[in-house]
């Protein structure tokens, strides 16, 4: 369902839902981008044990 | 003229104090430097030549009064359109702030004033941070190329001598990437050493502060008066500030220079390939410990590291983009629009990536003090070129700036490029060298002794403007 999502035909959608308008050139590598980024950002994530917790209160020590 | 644009800062505050410069001839000299040589490189976006030379004046009454500040009291720097300068108009190079002057300085600038150091003027970035053509500045060394950014006008106005240095901003790369292509010295330090309140957002999480200019001891003067808590800038951490410039010992013996045996060589021009080998060699014949490591989980790291940055700049500009999104140059509303649809799973996993690679690499950072790795995989690259390909891969500006930068604004680790060489067409290349958290000192020591024991950093480029 979320890849259907962020399909360049779908992508309208998602962008009223949170309040933007995409340019229409923009759409394609958009699409893409997003697809291509959540797909590796998830290969990456689901081999993590899921006790790990993001770095959102972030300390480099 | 060409004896003052040959000193660093040290040989220009040793002037100052032994009275055979004053900051007012200093800032003269940089102020006619600019005016012969930046209608070439446009890394000025605006000279306060009349502010500047009132600091200079006030700077040499002082010293002449027996009251010096230290090696920064009357040298001329630049800053960073990023930065807030109380009552000076700072855009971040965007229509979207074209009207924008601050009423306070930020932290950074403040510390700077305050050690004495006359601002000379403000210098281009990449529109909001946001990438490293830094349009329209061109690289010192050679006019039809890019000076990378984001931090691209302090990098050709440094190695043009247009400054003694200036300051930069890294989320990706955005000190070391110019550094590297422009022939300087540049550190990122560690995530909460110096502060960044006052200075525009681009990613809260990723954002670092830092200095950069033409030698290792001048970052080690300027990295010691911009470092330290601020009670404006949560994300400062309350870590002693050590004297910088006592690590300067010339001395790499007995230290163990982590060198990847991984990522870091795969698709590298020949050229930096080349001059990195060099230099590790001379590390271990300066006595260092050469230490093969493997840095785990760093292949594709980039794929976590942009959803961060994007969906934190989105955030960042989310009012401001809907009132006046056409506003945006092209390149930055691409990754703003992508930035307001990345899921939050996304994010909050890039996150989860972010935090196992840092525990990993710390594992690896303890049996080494440092690593060394190429800055960039390339030298300056063509302007208006839009990918690069190196060996097998073809990449955009964006992909090849970030590939060896941005894994330690990941893991918040300090990181400084200096340059190792030159390419055969004469473009710079930089050597990167990553530290343990808060251990600055340890890089600088590092950088010091091959700077040292090479003459990479006294090379000038030939400048339009002048011949």
């Amino acid at each position: 369902m979320m890849e259907n999502a962020l399909e360049p035909a779908r992508l309208d959608e998602l962008a009223a839902t949170v309040g933007v308008s995409i340019e229409e050139t923009n759409k394609a590598g958009i699409s893409a981008f997003l697809a291509s980024t959540r797909a590796n950002v998830m290969r990456r994530a689901d081999a993590l044990p899921i006790e790990l917790a993001p770095a959102l209160l972030f300390d480099p020590r | 003229m060409d004896d003052i644009t040959n000193l660093d800062i040290e040989g220009a505050a040793k002037a100052i104090t032994s009275k055979s410069l004053s900051s007012i001839e200093l800032t003269e000299h940089m102020l006619r430097r600019i005016t012969l040589v930046d209608p070439h490189l446009k890394a000025f976006v605006e000279v306060l030549a009349d502010r500047a030379r009132e600091s200079a004046r006030a700077a040499d009454v002082e010293i002449g009064n027996g009251r010096y500040r230290g090696p920064l009291h009357g040298i001329p720097i630049a800053i960073k359109a990023l930065y807030d300068v109380k009552g000076v108009r700072t855009t971040s190079c965007s229509k979207v702030r074209q009207d924008y002057v601050s009423s306070a300085d930020s932290t950074v600038v403040r510390k700077l004033k305050e050690a004495g150091a006359v601002i000379l003027g403000i210098v281009t970035t990449h529109e909001f941070a946001f990438g490293f053509d830094s349009v329209p500045t061109r690289n010192a060394w050679n006019v039809d190329h890019i000076p990378s950014g984001s931090s691209g006008g302090t990098g050709a106005a440094v190695a043009a001598g247009l400054c003694f240095a200036g300051t930069g901003t890294d989320t990706g790369g955005s000190i070391r990437a110019p550094a590297a292509v422009n022939g300087i010295a540049g550190i990122k330090p560690s995530y909460g050493r110096v502060s960044k309140a006052g200075v525009t957002v681009l990613s809260w999480s990723l954002d670092h502060a830092g200095p950069m200019a033409r030698t290792v001891r001048d970052l080690a003067i300027l990295l010691g008066t911009m470092s330290g808590v601020d009670p404006r800038d949560p994300h400062t951490k309350d870590v002693l500030v050590p004297d910088y410039a006592k690590a300067l010992v010339g001395d790499v013996r007995g230290m163990r220079i982590g060198v990847p045996t991984n990522y870091f060589f795969d698709d590298v021009q020949s050229a930096v390939g080349d001059a990195v080998t060099e230099a590790v060699w001379r590390f271990e014949k300066m006595g260092a410990t050469i230490v093969p490591i493997v840095i785990q989980g760093i292949d594709g790291l980039i794929d976590s590291w942009l959803p961060i940055a994007i969906a934190e700049a989105a955030t960042y500009h989310q009012q401001s983009f809907r009132a006046k999104a056409d506003l945006y140059g092209g390149d930055v509303r691409f990754l703003l629009e992508a930035g307001e649809l990345t899921l939050a799973t996304t994010y909050i996993n890039a996150q989860r990536v972010r935090f196992a690679f840092k525990s990993s690499l710390k594992e690896t950072m303890r049996d080494v003090d440092v690593i060394v790795t190429p800055t960039l995989p390339n030298t300056a690259m063509k302007a208006g070129e839009k990918t690069i390909k190196i060996g097998s891969k073809e990449e955009s500006v964006f992909e090849v700036s970030a590939r060896f930068c941005a894994p330690f604004n990941m893991a918040g680790l300090p990181a400084a490029s200096i340059p190792c060489g030159f390419a055969p067409d004469g473009l710079p290349i930089g050597l990167q060298v990553v530290g343990r958290p808060f251990d600055e000192e340890t890089i600088l020591r590092t950088c010091y002794a091959f700077e040292h024991a090479t003459d990479h950093h006294l090379r000038r480029p030939r400048l339009p403007g002048l011949t």
